[in-house]
């Protein structure tokens, strides 16, 4: 069995009985190890509407999704479902609120004090706050990864919010990773520099940021040279696959190589699901 | 008022025969341990945090796995090992280069991503809030914070207390953890040690880290094991072998105060200080400029 049907038949044999996934065999659904699993399975068979299913049960009458039944309150797995929601064919109404949820959530940071120390020069972070991208949960500060599915998200608004809307939360959390960009062209979770001190990047947040920012016509050269050189050197399979999905939709030639045959020890179904996306490579359920 | 034992071992090296120290030191600590052991699930919580070749971020494997074959032959039931690093979202890849894969022998099959990990709700940070929480975690007789004794660039020194910052799921929270900060990492910290009781404390002082910590200090030979039942005593005696006055730590205050049994001896007179004498061990660890109050004279 290939590296994509063993991955797929791990996940069409671990789906929950209400539909969903959940990051490990027998473990309660998530939404972001359903998203992955769909995203993996595609669209168009046995598993897809069960998901789907899942995915819509976790939406709240705020509009946003929670990651799971028995956890309330929507976060930023909101933005990371709704491309499947889009492509699921969830009723207008509903999709417009998972829309505007997405729209009306952003980072927390950018109050007078943090504006002021910044232009100040005394912040104890290198962060501009007036530059919010979205949280992981509401009210708090933004970050890398929710930020790059709050982008991707956007990608899938067109009839369901105002275009205005759009293009503004575009060109504020563009700049917003733009500006959280580490001095080695990658990023890490969000922090370039605390107290004086330069951080690294990460080779997986330096993927998610360059999947963030497709299509965004920012030029990457330096970045999406330094995700090169991160996956030549990465053994771990999770930055692995996603420095070859993200240098994969930036049209780079880079082939997904994993170091099991079989799953991954960790058994864990999200990076399944995720190995699966970088070894087809696809913008089929990313990018419309 | 009771006071809380705390051993000081001296460990000049990991290749040192670390399971009789430890043995020696739990006997020491908490001499009437195995009853609480024998046949009991204990979770073991590693400070695994990022890794840097060059530095000393994370508790050596080597002591973990000690720590497993100590309550093994304690009679433990079940030894897992939980971590949810506040950073990286690859637990598995953070292991594979901290070399927890290679050193631990059955780690795949005994290791819990506590950042993905099933949660409960628990009430807190004064009733105001659900804190989620792993399940494995919760469901653990007894939680061990094995942690690395470092200096921390927000909160002055990360020892055990500070360690179980990486049990906050963050599936729910996030990479970081930024509710711990809204909160205020003294208040999160004192919060989460008052939620997880049943707890015992291993510091890994052997290589310690000074200056800048808790990712890019200095990697310093402090040769020293510190163990007790009351992590915040176990605390304030890392800090004085530190030479940092455990009194102007914030945490550790704020824990004392709350006067829970077991949990907050931090005066020197209500520790019971077993093994190896403090001042023979203790040495100035470099400490960031606004951290300069803390040093002991």
């Amino acid at each position: 069995m290939g590296l994509v049907e063993s991955r797929q038949y791990f996940l069409r044999s671990n789906q929950n009985g209400d539909g969903g996934w959940g990051y490990f065999p027998g473990r309660e659904s998530r939404v972001e190890p359903t998203c992955y699993a769909l995203r993996a399975l595609g669209v168009s068979n046995s598993h897809w509407a069960r998901g789907l299913a899942f995915l819509t049960s976790c939406q709240d009458k705020t509009g946003g999704l929670a990651p799971g039944l028995s956890i309330p309150g929507a976060t930023w797995v909101t933005q990371l479902a709704f491309p499947l929601l889009k492509l699921g064919g969830l009723e207008a109404k509903k999709l417009e609120l998972a829309a505007a949820w997405i729209l009306n959530t952003e980072g927390a940071e950018g109050t007078v004090m943090q504006r002021l120390l910044h232009a100040m020069g005394k912040s104890k972070v290198d962060q501009d706050p007036r530059l919010r991208g979205w949280p992981w949960r509401p009210d708090n500060n933004s970050w890398v990864e929710p930020t790059t599915h709050g982008l991707l998200a956007l990608h899938w608004m067109s009839g369901h919010a105002p275009e205005a809307g759009v293009r503004y939360r575009r060109d504020v959390a563009t700049r917003m990773l733009l500006d959280r960009r580490c001095s080695d062209h990658g990023w890490n979770y969000g922090n370039k520099k605390v107290l004086g001190e330069i951080l690294p990047a990460y080779p997986e947040t330096t993927a998610l940021a360059l999947l963030g920012l497709v299509s965004s016509g920012v030029d990457l050269t330096a970045s999406l040279a330094k995700a090169r050189n991160d996956l030549s050197l990465t053994k771990g399979a999770y930055g692995r696959a996603l420095l070859t999905l993200a240098l994969r939709l930036h049209g780079e030639p880079v082939e997904y190589v994993s170091e099991y045959e079989s799953i991954h020890p960790s058994r864990n179904l999200m990076l399944a699901g995720l190995e699966v996306m970088a070894a087809r490579g696809s913008r089929e359920n990313i990018l419309p | 008022m009771q006071k809380s034992s705390v051993a000081v071992l001296k460990a000049s090296s990991y290749e040192e025969e670390l399971l009789g120290l430890l043995d020696a030191g739990l006997s020491e600590a908490w001499p009437e341990a195995e009853k609480s052991i024998r046949g009991k699930t204990i979770l073991l919580k590693p400070n695994l945090v990022e890794f840097d070749l060059n530095t000393c971020i994370n508790t050596d494997p080597r002591l973990v796995l000690a720590a497993r074959e100590l309550f093994l032959k304690r009679g433990a039931g079940q030894v897992w090992i939980g971590e949810g690093p506040g950073h990286r979202r690859d637990t598995w890849d953070l292991a594979d280069q901290a070399g927890y894969r290679k050193i631990v022998p059955d780690f795949d099959d005994r290791f819990i991503d506590l950042n993905l990990d099933e949660v409960k709700a628990l009430r807190a940070y004064g009733d105001s809030m659900d804190l989620y929480l792993p399940k494995t975690l919760l469901n653990a007789d007894m939680v061990v914070s094995v942690a690395k004794m470092k200096t921390h660039h927000w909160a002055g020194a990360t020892l055990s207390m500070k360690n179980f910052f990486g049990v906050v799921p963050g599936a729910i929270y996030g990479w970081p953890k930024n509710l711990l900060h809204y909160q205020g990492i003294d208040r999160s910290i004192v919060e989460l040690n008052r939620l997880i009781r049943n707890s015992f404390a291993i510091v890994d002082g052997i290589v310690a880290m000074e200056g800048n910590g808790p990712i890019q200090g200095t990697p310093v030979q402090a040769g020293v094991l510190v163990m007790g039942r009351d992590v915040a005593a176990v605390d304030a005696t890392c800090a004085r072998l530190m030479k940092l006055d455990p009194l102007k730590i914030r945490y550790l205050k704020d824990a004392s105060a709350l006067r829970i049994p077991g949990l907050g001896a931090i005066e020197e007179t209500s520790i019971d200080q077993r093994g190896e004498n403090i001042s023979q061990l203790a040495r100035p660890f470099q400490v960031l400029d606004e951290f300069a109050s803390m040093r002991l004279a």
